[in-house]
């Protein structure tokens, strides 16, 4: 679920450098506002009158000022307000509704604060309603989350998230301080990858392209990564039928249509026409504004496990043998790609890359 | 005292968290293991057949509802024929998609350990929504079915459920052949499941 914009000009056949957006570990679902999301704001006044922690007087200024946080990384849409709307609730009604509710359009709550529903037709966003559940103690407060008092600010913040059509990156192997995180736990505002979303698919200065590397520092990374695994990790071989240059290069193929639009199906097949000499593609979307994702672990390597039954069973290449495994060829490459398109040189990726091996965790991009 | 002025603190700190009645409180962070196997009515492992979206109105609402059938491989708590169909809100009829936060997605062939909640008319027929779904692959080369979790990252244990984001991190760095088996996690759920039915 999740993909968009950007058109590259794919000069083609095997990479030189073909475009790419800025991918960092941001997730959408694809469709997008084309004009602003007005959200009616039906929380109405807080009971007996009290003083939110952070000094609301009502729910509606967290929820206004939460939009108000994602407007500042906006250019082509905005959110607007409609302050203590009466429009009646609904999913389907053409209003953008905001509201307390104790259950899910009549379906039951299961575990979470809030929900939002958004309705999408081709790749726009019709509708989108947020509903926060009404059974639970609510404040507004920055900081740490607080045991058994949910903050109203940074919930509504991570709903209108979705509202603009952003997902979980945690829910979609990537790793990633965000409020967009399915839980956002201690943090209580827009992070920096937050921020990168927002602009990517909003922003006119979001559709910028980023190049994937030239072939030869893909293959000097590839390269490195070998003697890593030997070396450093003192992995043993295993057999493989697909040399270093056609991984990393069918590889990276293979990501550069996935974060242009493609499926994992399209991908593959376009990557094993090419293969075959039998066609070259353009990338499967245009899409207006956008972010890029990077695919999900399980259809990466379903990609690599593919290409090597390609070399073994069509191509009748002998076999070889390599210290990487098939997850950590797939899973390095795909990180060294993401750091690549995030800005950072061809050292600094490799150094990142082998920093998460060796157990330090994700690094921070370098855009 | 010191205790006592503290609290009256801390309740005149809580008061305008409570603009409306208390009820039971929902778990909102990541759940356990134990929490996702002790809630679940039913746990299986099971493959993904079909699935089919419907409209459902509700009020003046239309919704998006998809039916998904599930062939069940083994049940592990709780009673479950060996097809299963769950209801999951949000899917896609023709050119109309509803998304639902929090609620997973399925599609046909997916093979998953699912902790069901049982539940006749919820969002999402999982415990925790979308937590108490783990995936199921086969390890490339010994061919052995492996756990990973929602974002396809290796399941090393079931006490890295519910855990930190810097945990997850750390699991970045596994292979495939560190996750846990599907026929390890499948005891220590039964395990799981035994200790509570002595407990009842």
């Amino acid at each position: 679920m999740i993909r968009r914009l950007a058109i590259l000009s794919l000069a083609v056949g095997l990479i030189l450098t073909a475009g790419a957006r800025r991918a960092p570990a941001y997730w959408y679902d694809g469709p997008i506002w084309p004009s602003n999301p007005v959200m009616s704001l039906q929380f109405g006044a807080i009971s007996n009158g009290v003083t939110l922690t952070d000094g609301s007087t009502t729910w509606g200024q967290p929820a206004e000022a939460a939009m108000a946080i994602w407007n500042q990384y906006m250019d082509r849409v905005q959110f607007r307000v409609i302050r203590d709307s009466t429009a009646s609730t609904g999913l389907g009604n053409g209003v953008n509704n905001a509201f307390w509710s104790s259950s899910i359009y009549g379906r039951s709550w299961e575990s979470y604060a809030g929900y939002a529903l958004w309705l999408s037709s081709g790749r726009s966003i019709t509708e989108a309603d947020v509903l926060m559940n009404e059974q639970l103690s609510w404040n507004s407060y920055r900081g740490n989350a607080r045991s058994g008092v949910v903050d109203f600010r940074r919930l509504v913040m991570h709903e209108f998230g979705h509202v603009i059509g952003l997902n979980h990156p945690n829910d979609h192997g990537q790793n990633v301080a965000a409020v967009m995180n399915s839980s956002p736990g201690n943090t209580d505002t827009l992070t920096a990858d937050d921020i990168s979303a927002a602009q990517f698919l909003y922003s006119v200065g979001g559709s910028g392209s980023v190049s994937f590397p030239a072939r030869n520092e893909s293959l000097d990374f590839r390269t490195q990564l070998e003697t890593k695994y030997r070396d450093g990790l003192k992995r043993g071989n295993s057999t493989t039928y697909v040399d270093s240059e056609g991984d990393i290069v069918w590889l990276s193929e293979y990501f550069r249509y996935r974060v242009n639009a493609c499926s994992h199906a399209q991908a593959q097949t376009r990557v094993f026409a090419q293969i075959d000499n039998t066609g070259t593609f353009g990338v499967c979307g245009v899409v207006s504004a956008g972010a890029v994702a990077f695919p999900p672990r399980n259809e990466s390597l379903e990609f690599r496990i593919a290409l090597e039954a390609k070399y073994r069973d069509d191509l009748r290449r002998g076999a070889g043998q390599s210290a990487v495994d098939n997850e950590g060829d797939v899973v390095w490459i795909q990180e060294y790609l993401r750091y690549r398109v995030n800005s950072c040189g061809h050292a600094v990726a490799i150094d990142k890359v082998f920093a998460q091996i060796d157990g330090r965790g994700v690094q921070p991009v370098c855009g | 005292m010191r205790v006592t002025v503290a609290l009256a603190a801390l309740l005149v700190l809580m008061l305008p968290t409570a603009p409306f009645a208390q009820q039971p409180a929902l778990d909102l962070g990541t759940l356990t293991f134990d929490q996702l196997t002790d809630r679940a009515a039913t746990i299986v492992v099971s493959t993904v057949t079909s699935r089919r979206a419907e409209w459902e109105n509700y009020g003046a609402s239309r919704l998006v509802v998809t039916k998904v059938t599930l062939a069940v491989e083994q049940t592990l708590k709780g009673s479950a024929p060996r097809t299963l169909v769950v209801d999951v809100l949000g899917g896609t009829i023709g050119d109309q998609t509803l998304h639902v936060s929090h609620v997973p997605t399925f599609k046909v062939g997916d093979r998953d350990v699912l902790f069901l909640n049982g539940a006749l008319h919820a969002a999402s027929p999982i415990v925790g929504s979308d937590q108490g779904r783990f995936r199921v692959m086969n390890e490339v080369a010994s061919g052995t079915a492996r756990m990973l979790d929602a974002g396809f990252a290796p399941l090393v244990s079931p006490a890295a459920i519910g855990t930190s984001a810097e945990s997850r991190n750390n699991a970045l760095v596994r292979s495939m052949a560190d996750a846990i088996s599907l026929s390890d996690f499948v005891t220590l759920v039964r395990d799981r499941v035994r200790l509570l039915e002595r407990r009842q």
